[in-house]
């Protein structure tokens, strides 16, 4: 178990050879992983997340930046001095061992007596369900029978750090979640530090202490979940977290709602231009409506909150939920449909209102910088 | 449509017996050669031998040399496949896993070397030999046989370990393997067809070296295979017959061998490593 520490973290990909070619897959990365925190990396592809933990692995050299371990300086160590153990998002099997070999794999390398050995793979195979796959070679396997085969060979030992990138991507769904509880159950019993390498924002959600939302190599926010969804850094952060995503009114739309009589909510004083404003899906509803003006009907709406007017043009159903797509004039919102207009009442191309049902989590941003502004901005 | 058809099957039959019959001829002449007699072997029709002979083999067998130059080869070639095989997937291997500076340079500076032609390096190698006093001895054979053959073998194991997915040695490292235990443990058996294919053609080219051989072998003591076969004339007049025969005799354990090991050459081990 340990604390990682990264700072200033550096990683050029391509630097020696033409300048044109260099990419930057880690930039300046700096953070602190506690010791057995569930910690993990989001963000879209190629933002540098599996750069990162080969870093951390030490299969990779930061070229700037320290990496410390306890706060020991780590950069110079060898992979297998580090103590880490890695579940790659290619699997990364051995073809000519079997697949109780390749669990073992680690611990015979580090001379654990035949017999532990054994009891050890036993566990971690029937922990992740692959009992009955001991004697399989990895190319007779299916890929998510491969992937709990990697996730097997990282979890057969107790290192200082479990890095793991993508380790469920090949599962299907119900699978998945039986393992996001296996391996929360696993971190609760013993928490080893561990980082996480996701692209799904919903996994990073439920099962990690802290999460990092990463962004052309760059890190956008450090934080625990509800922190990065309630209060995002910047409009990168704001629309990546949250499915469906995050509505964004800027400009012309904005004044619009001014006009709309909701300023006094969503503005707090501010002035709309220069201003970006976010908008979950889950703090709207959709609602039918008879009036398709919009000025005249907003004062004498049913509901006390405000509201938008405009037309529904697309319902997602996903079962659980359904999501309207509203045309507001020229701006697409996505929000929630209600239950009594999800009736059946509510027809694509009817006019519709949006009503803003929390104005809790309105996020406001800076339109040219996309940071996030103050919650409580001075009134001009 | 038909007619299409038959024209490019015949257009195969034909190009198929072409090859084979360029690859096997000479071996078929040789081997039809060695069961004629001598009086046979000088008229053209009958194309078969006529009174058929085993005459040329039991002279071949005969030889009192024979077994000590068949051994000769076996030791040269086998030792110079093991040292080249040994030393090649060393290099090959830091020249194309581990990330050394300046590795395609020296890659490319193995194959200039194994450009010069072996007869402008003959005579500097026979002072070499001499001053080393390992004149008529097979040590100078195997050392000279496993340079001639390394910059090859450095260069099919370097490819081969370049096509390996890295990352099966990167997880090898971070499973707890020092490097050389990441080389042996995991790159090493995922190459072993690669070794093998590179072990065979060593082993060819050490078998068949003729003009080292030559220029260094003065006895039977260190006598190999193609040197043998060329000092057979020098009794009477050329003996055709058992000259085939000799072929014949020491080319079979090379075929024999390379059948042997085909199938693991072509077997492919690295499937079901890594996604897709
Ligand atoms: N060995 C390499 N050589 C050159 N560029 C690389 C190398 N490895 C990664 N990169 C680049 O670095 C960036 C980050 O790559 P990385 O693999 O860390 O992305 P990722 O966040 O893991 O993406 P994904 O979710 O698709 O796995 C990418 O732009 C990639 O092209
Ligand atoms: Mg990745």
């Amino acid at each position: 178990m340990a604390v990682v520490t990264l700072e200033g973290v550096t990683k050029v990909f391509g630097a020696s050879g033409r300048r044109s070619a260099a990419v930057r897959a880690l930039d300046a990365i700096g953070l602190t992983i506690d010791d057995g925190e569930f910690f993990s990396f989001v963000g879209p592809s190629g933002c540098g997340k599996s750069t990162a933990l080969h870093l951390i692995a030490g299969l990779e050299t930061a070229d700037a930046g320290t990496i410390r371990f306890d706060g020991v300086r780590v950069n110079d160590l060898e992979p297998k001095d580090r103590d880490v153990s890695l579940v790659f998002q290619s699997y990364a099997l051995y073809p000519h061992m079997s697949v109780r070999q390749n669990v073992g794999f680690p611990l015979k390398v580090r001379r654990v007596p035949r017999r532990e050995i054994d009891t050890a793979v036993a566990r971690v195979a029937a922990s992740v369900g692959i009992e009955s796959l001991l004697d399989r070679r990895p190319r007779a396997l299916s890929g998510g029978q491969r992937q709990r085969v990697a996730l097997a060979r990282a979890l057969v030992r107790r290192p200082r750090v479990f890095l793991m990138d993508e380790p469920l991507s090949n599962l299907d769904a119900r699978l998945r979640l039986e393992m996001r509880t296996e391996l929360k159950r696993i971190h609760q019993a013993s928490p080893v530090t561990t980082v996480y390498v996701t692209h799904d924002q919903e996994e990073a959600m439920t099962m990690s202490d802290r999460i990092a939302v990463m962004h052309r190599g760059q890190l956008q926010q450090c934080g625990t979940p509800a922190e990065i969804y309630r209060t995002p850094a910047n409009c990168f952060v704001a629309s990546f977290m949250g499915s469906p995503p995050i509505n964004f009114f800027k400009g012309g739309f904005l004044a619009r709602l001014l006009l709309n009589d909701v300023e006094g909510v969503v503005f707090r004083g501010l002035a709309p231009d220069g201003l970006s404003v976010g908008l979950r899906p889950e703090d709207l509803s959709v609602r039918a409506s008879s009036s398709p003006t919009a000025k005249g009907a907003a004062t004498g709406a049913a509901t006390t909150g405000p509201w938008i007017p405009g037309t529904l043009r697309f319902v997602e159903d996903t079962g659980r939920e359904r999501w309207g797509d509203v045309d507001c004039g020229g701006q697409m919102i996505r929000a929630r449909i209600s239950g009594s207009v999800a009736n059946g009442r509510t027809q694509v191309g009817q006019t519709v209102a949006v009503d803003i049902v929390s104005t809790e989590n309105i996020q406001r941003f800076d339109a040219s910088t996309e940071r996030r502004l103050c919650d409580e901005p001075k009134v001009s | 449509m038909t007619l299409h058809e038959g024209g490019l099957w015949g257009l195969r039959v034909s190009a198929l017996v072409l090859v084979v019959g360029f690859a096997i001829g000479p071996i078929a002449w040789q081997l039809i050669t060695s069961f004629k007699t001598d009086a046979a072997l000088v008229r053209l029709p009958p194309f078969w031998p006529e009174p058929w002979t085993t005459a040329n083999y039991e002279a071949v067998v005969q030889e009192p040399s024979l077994l000590r130059v068949l051994m000769n080869t076996l030791i040269v070639a086998g030792c110079s496949t093991a040292c080249s095989l040994v030393l090649g997937a060393c290099a090959a291997f830091s020249l194309s896993v581990l990330r050394i500076r300046g590795a395609q340079w020296i890659l490319a500076g193995v194959l200039a070397v194994s450009m010069f032609p072996p007869i402008a390096t003959v005579s500097p190698l026979y002072l070499v030999v001499r001053f080393l006093g390992l004149r008529d001895s097979l040590l100078a054979l195997i050392l000279l046989d496993s340079t001639f053959a390394l910059p090859l073998g450095i260069w099919v194991m370097a490819n081969f370990f370049r096509n390996l997915p890295p990352e099966v040695y990167a997880a090898a490292r971070v499973d707890g393997c020092s490097v050389s235990g990441a080389f042996v443990r995991v790159v090493l058996p995922l190459s072993a067809p690669g070794l093998f294919a590179t072990a065979i053609l060593v082993f060819i080219f050490a078998w068949n070296e003729f003009l080292l051989a030559l220029t260094i072998t003065v006895t039977t003591a260190s006598r190999t295979v193609p040197v043998a076969i060329a000092m057979f004339p020098g009794l009477h007049e050329i003996p055709w017959g058992e000259i085939a025969a000799a072929s014949i005799v020491m080319t079979t354990p090379i075929v024999v061998l390379v059948f042997f090991f085909q199938r693991r050459i072509i077997e492919g081990l690295t499937m079901g490593s890594v996604k897709g």
